[in-house]
């Protein structure tokens, strides 16, 4: 397993992992396992999905969660109204007959979790925002992720023809179950390093002058610090810095910084807040927020 | 060299039990781990050892993130298991040394070339971190050969370059840093006394950075607590080296390090217990498939069934309009109830978590609204400190006034409580002789779906002293409340209307 490889493919499907993210990663391919990813929003967590895909030249599949998500909306569902309609058009035809035309694919609803099982071409599959969804959901989900089959009544035993690579993402708004973290490798996301971030902006905004992108970096790690309501995510700071390379801007003043604030921060007391601060923010150098362990 | 799992052996036998080399390193971190309650088991363990088969183990940071992804699976566990492991690695490659030491045929106190034995210890602690692996037996090697030629060291000269070396800005890496600990120990070596509490304050007497010491404000705090733990563990190792002893491996509780531990186990059953009570208290607020209970929208069914032939497949129930708040708390936050504060709190955080829309007051004479600091807060204590903080509650004698509360909240919650919402209050209902409001508390319970007041005191305290629990509990439900327990029994008392 070469970790070193799947770093540099990662980066060059424009991902910038920590090693922490590519030991798990790997640990994942190897051993087959999925992957419960947890962290702030905005950290790369679906970007990780996607570029892991692009890597191992998978399709990726991806299930958003949301609350009173269920089987039908996630696994399958009969399209009923045209098997209606159907039966109606069949006039009164035998029955055998038309119950092989009635459960056939062309009235399978198929869902992103049945449509991973199915593929014939090996899949990631990236479950979003898992915690969204209810206790319910997460049994389903376990009972798929231990077999990787659906028993679909009139069609019989659906088997997955490879083993999806699964990535299930959290926000930590609640606690999930025990059973479902237990089959999991565990992995967090935090915001990068200031020199992290530089690089990710510079692979994002290739014109970007390093100095800036270094400064955009340090300014947004200091605003993270802050109290805020919602932390200016990854996605954030490179539109910022595409914004400061349209309005042509070589350097942070405050000026700058509170013009171009609204794309970073997305409430209104957050920017109150960054606003009262900004002294504090542009003219500190960098605290002793390094690297996370 | 393929781990396996050894042969089940309870570390709690003593660890001389422990099977050697990685295995024994697994199951002395899985009882650690277990003892600071993160729930590891044989899943996590064979996970783990299959994870470190498939891995190459270069560097300590490799194996233990792998572990870490394996063996613990929220950022608390997490932060649990960084904690513990430099303490677990040590102590099991002091295991491994001792072994290789007595496996070499040397007599624990000879003292003999200790670079002998080390390869062959290697090989059975396969643990991937050579560098403390070797910690052992350096801090033999060095003494043996610093004793040579560490008196020709000025103790004044060892002293300044300490102090310089822990000065502010100054940098040192902790590589540095233990060989002038090494040092150290060698100069001092002749009044040694064998305990390594004792050992430690001399030493750093001797070198002038100990507590109360003039040159200590010039001194980087980090870097002296930093020296200290390195002496104190090089004190330690060379004493096991000699002995042939272990040291007791110290808990989590002891390693000193902030976390909030202890208090998680009754907020994790806090959390259980609301989720539970969240289904007894759901209102319908978001439309499930199917009619559950609400009337039928007949025109909007027959216009559906169109679709479908005329056959009514989908029964459109009648639209609710959920935009008034599920959940309403009301918490008293004074000091008669403190005790039970932190308990109110940790309900108010799991709340949160549980139901979709919430909205907090928190009160004492005056109630202000806490909903944002709800939000926000990750623990419970961090809820209080922010209330205490922020939250405009107290008026003058600090003490709470349900009365003046209530009429307040009448007029503030007019629109914010309907029939579709539950209205939780917390306190004990302790007027302190005032009016008890009874009047206001009465409308705002009768607009609400349901009241649920829970109240710390038993129920033998209720209308003891000026407490009016009987007469609110004419317009609520009231129940006693003072442990998650009480919370989870509560689930089952209350069935949805």
């Amino acid at each position: 397993m070469d970790r070193t490889k799947l770093s540099n493919d990662l980066q060059a499907a424009g991902y910038l992992a920590d090693d922490r993210t590519v030991l798990v990663s790997a640990l994942s391919i190897e051993l087959g396992k999925p992957v419960l990813v947890e962290g702030p929003a905005g950290v790369g967590k679906t970007e990780l999905a996607k570029a892991l895909a692009k890597v191992t030249d998978r399709e990726l599949v991806r299930l958003q969660c949301y609350e009173g998500l269920d089987e039908a909306r996630a696994l399958y569902e009969w399209n009923y109204r045209a098997q209606l309609l159907r039966i109606q058009a069949a006039h009164g035809d035998g029955w055998d007959g038309l119950r092989d035309d009635l459960f056939a694919e062309e009235f399978l609803l198929e869902r992103p979790l049945l449509h991973a099982i199915r593929s014939e071409r090996p899949v990631v599959l990236l479950v979003d925002e898992i915690d969204k969804a209810d206790q319910e959901f997460e049994a389903l989900l376990l009972e798929l992720l231990s077999d990787f089959q659906v028993s679909i009544p009139e069609l019989g035993t659906v088997h997955a023809q490879s083993r999806p690579l699964v990535l299930l993402t959290s926000n930590a708004a609640r606690e999930l179950t025990e059973a479902l973290k237990r089959r999991c490798l565990y992995l967090t996301l935090d915001y990068p390093s200031p020199e992290r971030e530089r690089d990710i902006l510079l692979e994002h905004v290739p014109e970007l002058p390093e100095a800036i992108a270094f400064r955009i970096a340090e300014v947004a790690a200091k605003i993270r610090e802050l109290d805020l309501r919602k932390p200016p995510a990854i996605s954030e700071t490179i539109d910022w810095a595409y914004s400061l390379l349209l309005i042509g801007a070589d350097s942070i003043d405050s000026t700058v910084l509170r013009e171009t604030l609204p794309v970073v921060l997305k409430h209104r007391t957050d920017l109150e807040l960054v606003a009262e601060r900004a002294g504090a923010i542009l003219g500190e150098p960098i605290g002793s927020r390094g690297a996370s362990r | 060299m393929k781990p396996g799992l050894g042969t089940g052996v309870s570390s709690a036998a003593g660890p001389d039990a422990l099977p050697r080399g990685i295995d024994g390193l697994l199951l002395e971190l899985a009882t650690q781990l277990r003892a600071a309650e993160i729930p590891v088991g044989s899943g996590e363990l064979l996970d783990a050892s299959r994870a470190l088969a498939a891995l190459s183990w270069d560097d300590e940071a490799t194996v233990r993130e792998a572990l870490a992804a394996t063996m613990t699976k929220t950022a608390d566990h997490r932060d649990r298991f960084l904690a513990l492991w430099d303490e677990v690695l040590r102590h099991a490659t002091l295991r491994a040394a001792l072994d290789a030491q007595r496996e070499a045929g040397q007599v624990p106190g000879e003292g003999g070339v200790p670079g002998e034995g080390v390869p062959g210890g290697e090989g059975g602690a396969d643990d991937g971190d050579g560098g403390s692996g070797q910690a052992g037996a350096d801090g033999e090697g060095s003494g043996g050969s610093g004793g040579d030629g560490s008196t020709g060291m000025d103790l004044d000269e060892l002293a300044r370059a300490v102090q310089s070396a822990l000065g502010e800005g100054s940098g040192m890496g902790s590589g540095a840093l233990r060989d002038l600990v090494r040092l150290a120990i060698d100069a001092a070596r002749q009044q040694e006394s064998g305990v390594v509490g004792v050992d430690v304050q001399r030493i750093r007497r001797m070198l002038g950075i100990n507590r109360g010491g003039e040159r200590l404000d010039e001194l980087s705090d980090a870097a002296v607590r930093e020296f200290t733990e390195l002496l104190r563990r090089e004190l330690e190792e060379q004493r096991t080296m000699r002995t042939g002893d272990l040291p007791p491996q110290r808990a989590l509780q002891q390693l000193g390090r902030d976390l909030a531990f202890g208090q998680t186990t009754d907020e994790a059953a806090i959390h259980k217990a609301v989720h539970a009570l969240r289904r007894e208290l759901a209102v319908a607020g978001h439309s499930r498939r199917g009619p559950r209970g609400g009337p039928i929208d007949l025109r909007r069914t027959i216009r559906a069934s169109l679709g479908t032939g005329g056959v009514p497949v989908d029964v459109i129930p009648v639209r609710e309009h959920p935009k008034r708040p599920q959940l309403v708390a009301l918490c008293d936050v004074s000091t008669s109830v403190s005790s039970s504060a932190v308990f109110f709190l940790s309900v108010l955080a799991a709340l949160n978590d549980a139901f979709a829309r919430l909205r907090t007051w928190a009160f004492i004479e005056v109630a202000d609204e806490v909903t944002e600091l709800t939000l926000q807060a990750k623990s419970a204590q961090e809820l209080g400190r922010r209330i205490t903080k922020e939250a405009k509650v107290a008026d003058i004698t600090g003490y709470t006034d349900y009365g003046r509360v209530f009429k307040q909240l009448a007029l503030d919650l007019e629109d914010v409580v309907d029939r579709r919402t539950t209205l939780i209050i917390l306190g004990d209902a302790r007027t302190n002789g005032r009016d008890p409001g009874l009047t206001a508390f009465g409308s705002l319970a009768s607009r609400a779906g349901r009241t649920l007041w829970l109240n710390p005191e038993p129920e033998l305290y209720w209308d003891y002293g000026d407490s009016e629990s009987t007469r609110y509990a004419r317009f609520c439900e009231m129940h006693r409340c003072a442990t998650a327990a009480d919370l989870a029994g509560l689930a089952k008392l209350i069935t949805t209307k």
